[in-house]
Order: structure tokens, then C-alpha cells, then sequence
């Protein structure tokens, strides 16, 4: 008699107790007498520890949580987009006067801020420092804000501020998998910084595939910065991205932090 | 609301993260899908009414992973192959085939339901009793959807250089 294969899932269900009374009652019997499934049974249980132990319950719900409320948010942007394509036909026929009236109506609607500046500032002595994320779109450059969604492949140009007190400093980012990307200096130069306003960083930097967020910091300081010693420290932190996306690095008294977290969509 | 995803990613995490893993043989996507599959459970919970959890997560993850793949169509899987090959015949092809291309063919014209079904009887081995349970089908109706799946595989092969 040809030996019934059990699948998966069906062991699977065995285990979590799902199974229909009768169906249960045949597995019992099958599995009292077989060692190979009561070897993939005990495989099951030790990998449900052992995933459980590499990603804890308490850190996935609150990723799950995010995922869920991120979704949220782009179906809502994605619903307002609809409304504006459906108004904009009709909106052609009003008059100009009218239509300069409508349009911060929308964007207002879509949750769309005329962004300028970054909203993390930190003022020192009536001087700021701040850090510009702009995405390279159609040939010219869009301010991000804190919170604003982007996704892979798209092109980031990073840019900072600094006032005359603060002359070093470091640009890094983290993302969603605990990646930790050094954007300024590169190759190992000083971290000496530009005092011109608004200096742009030569190179654009690519974002990946990384989940949920990239968030990007200038860390600054008066005296020279030792860039691997901070890195490394961050990389200690970046073990627990969730807790790098919700709270300040806080690496050193010393230093001072400003940063601006994208969030990156699915 | 996250003490709810907590106690059902507790349950059933390591289950879907299996199935992931299993499809997708690559841990990060896995994880990704994984997490996706709990993100479409909040936004379907109405189904879990009368159901096993188990059998939803199961399917909304097969799913999930089934999508992520055909979108990627570089990735010609091992599995991928062994459905178009358990389903063309009992011999082995001489042909490298690009699964990818050839489950969308196949499957274009098919119910979303036949892909699932044509999962659980050739890659998870699930008795035809079984994937009738899953699927709300008859045990003839399972059949008879295996077997015009066959027929059209065969009938794609013919057809390819």
C-alpha cells in the first residue's frame, strides 16, 4: 500500500491545531507510527523558535503596524489623485483667477506642503544647520520633507547648511534593514565642511529596495570627526533600525544631529 | 491593535515566513512578503470569519509570493520549473524553459483559483480532498481543473521553438 504523503501545510495545520476533527484523528494515527513525520514535526516547532529568536514578535508587529499604516496613507494620496484628475477636466473651463484659487485647495486636500526648507533645523546662536534631500526628477530637483514617500531606483541629491561654529561634520543614512551608508566625506577625507549655504554633495546616491524607511543624518561638531569610530557606533545602533527610525543617534554629547527620514514605498 | 498582530504574528509568523522562504529562496524578500502577507490580513480581516487562520495566511502568502515572481521574471526558479515540468509530463524535459513566461501564458487564461490549485497539488503535494477543502471546490472539480491545466501546458510546449 502506497504510503499517504502528508504536505506541508497540512503538518502545518496538525501543529497550530486546524485541522477538522476527523482529519485530526487520522493524522494522530499516521504520525504515532511514522518517525519521519514526527522528525518533521519536531524541524517545525525548533524553526518556529528559532524565527522567533532572529525576528521577535515585539519589533515585527510594530514594522507590520507601520507597513499597514504607510498603505494606508498611499491609498489615501492615491485616492485624492484620482479626485484631482477627475476635477482638473472641469477646473480647464473656470477661469484663470478661479483656477489659482483651486490649486493650493488641492494640494491641501493631498496633504501637499509647499516644501522650501527641511523641517528638522537645529538652531545654534541665531546660525542653523540643516540638511536638504531633494529627489532628481525630469531633468530638476524636488524638495523632500520629513516623512515624504520615495521608492527604489529613485535618485537622491543630498545638500547641507552649516554655520561658521560647526565646521565638521558627517552625512550618513540608515535604512529600513539596518544598512548604514556613509555620503560624506568619501574615501576616507576630512571631515572638514563647506561654509558656503546650501553646499550639494558631487555625488547622487541611488536608493535601494531597503523597506520602510531611509533616514538620513548631518552630524555635526567644532573639532574634527574620526568618521569610522562614528560609523561604527552607528552600525552598533542600526541593529535595531526601528529604534534608529524613532528616536535620535545620540552618539556623543559632543555632537550635534539633524536629520530627515524618507519613507520608502512598497 | 499591535497586541493583535503580535499574538497572530507569534502564531503564525513562522509559518508564512516558511512559505515565503520556501517560494521566494531568499531570506530578505522572504521577510518582505512575509510582512506583507500580515499587512493584508488587517486589511481583510472580515475573512477570517469561520476560517482557520491558517488556510487564509497560507493563501494570501502563496499568492503574494506567486505575484512577487511573476513580476520578477529573471528569476527562474527551481520551483517555478517544477510546476511546468510536473504538469508537461513525467519525463524529463530536454528543454531550459523560461518559467516565468510560461506560467504567465499559462495561467493568463486560467481563474486566479487554478494557479492556487495547480500550487498545492504539484509544489505542496496536498491530497485532492485537501485542495478541495482549501479552494470550496468538489474533489471532480479539482480534478477537472489539473487536468485542463495539463492539457494547455502540453499544448504551449508544442506551440514553443
Amino acid at each position: 500500500m502506497n504510503k499517504e504523503i502528508i504536505s506541508d501545510i497540512t503538518l502545518e495545520k496538525f501543529i497550530l491545531g486546524e485541522l477538522p476533527g476527523q482529519r485530526l484523528k487520522e493524522l494522530e494515527k499516521i504520525i504515532s507510527s511514522d518517525k519521519d513525520l514526527q522528525k518533521r514535526i519536531s524541524a517545525i516547532k525548533k524553526s518556529n523558535e528559532s524565527i522567533l529568536k532572529k525576528y521577535p514578535p515585539g519589533v515585527m508587529a510594530e514594522r507590520i503596524s507601520l507597513l499597514a499604516s504607510q498603505d494606508r496613507e498611499i491609498s489615501k494620496t492615491k485616492k485624492g489623485l484620482s479626485l484631482k484628475l477627475m476635477i482638473i477636466p472641469s477646473a480647464i473651463a473656470v477661469s484663470a483667477a478661479a483656477l489659482l484659487f483651486l490649486v493650493p485647495v488641492f494640494n491641501s486636500m493631498l496633504g501637499v506642503r509647499t516644501a522650501t526648507e527641511s523641517d528638522d533645523v537645529t538652531r545654534i546662536k541665531g546660525d542653523e544647520t540643516r540638511l536638504y534631500i531633494y529627489r532628481k526628477k525630469n531633468g530638476g530637483a524636488e524638495l523632500l520633507q520629513n516623512g515624504s514617500i520615495a521608492k527604489k531606483n529613485d535618485l537622491i541629491q543630498i545638500a547641507y547648511t552649516v554655520p561658521k561654529s560647526l565646521p565638521y561634520g558627517i552625512i550618513v543614512s540608515v535604512d529600513g534593514r539596518g544598512s548604514v551608508t556613509a555620503h560624506y566625506p568619501k574615501d576616507g577625507n576630512s571631515t572638514r565642511l563647506s561654509p558656503e549655504p546650501k553646499t550639494v554633495l558631487q555625488n547622487s546616491y541611488e536608493l535601494d529596495d531597503a523597506p520602510l524607511f531611509e533616514k538620513f543624518f548631518l552630524i555635526t561638531s567644532s573639532k574634527q570627526l574620526n568618521l569610522d569610530e562614528i560609523i561604527d557606533k552607528i552600525k552598533k545602533r542600526a541593529g535595531d533600525p526601528l529604534n534608529i527610525l524613532k528616536y535620535p543617534l545620540n552618539i556623543d554629547a559632543g555632537l550635534n544631529e539633524t536629520s530627515i527620514t524618507i519613507t520608502k514605498e512598497r | 491593535m499591535i497586541k493583535d498582530i503580535e499574538e497572530y504574528y507569534i502564531k503564525y509568523g513562522p509559518m508564512v515566513l516558511r512559505r515565503c522562504r520556501f517560494l521566494l529562496k531568499d531570506e530578505d524578500m522572504a521577510l518582505d512578503a512575509m510582512q506583507e502577507v500580515f499587512v493584508n490580513l488587517l486589511k481583510n480581516r472580515e475573512r477570517l470569519k469561520g476560517d482557520y487562520p491558517s488556510s487564509l495566511l497560507y493563501k494570501i502568502a502563496t499568492n503574494i509570493c506567486l505575484n512577487i515572481l511573476r513580476a520578477d521574471k529573471r528569476r527562474v526558479t527551481g520551483d517555478s520549473e517544477a510546476i511546468i515540468n510536473s504538469i508537461a509530463s513525467y519525463d524529463d524535459t530536454e528543454e531550459r524553459i523560461e518559467a516565468g513566461d510560461l506560467l504567465d501564458r499559462i495561467f493568463s487564461r486560467e481563474k486566479p483559483s487554478t494557479r492556487e490549485i495547480a500550487v498545492m497539488f504539484y509544489l505542496d503535494r496536498m491530497t485532492l480532498d485537501e485542495i478541495a477543502a482549501e479552494a470550496g471546490l468538489s474533489v471532480s472539480g479539482v480534478r477537472k481543473r489539473i487536468r485542463t491545466l495539463r492539457e494547455r501546458v502540453l499544448e504551449l510546449k508544442e506551440l514553443m521553438p
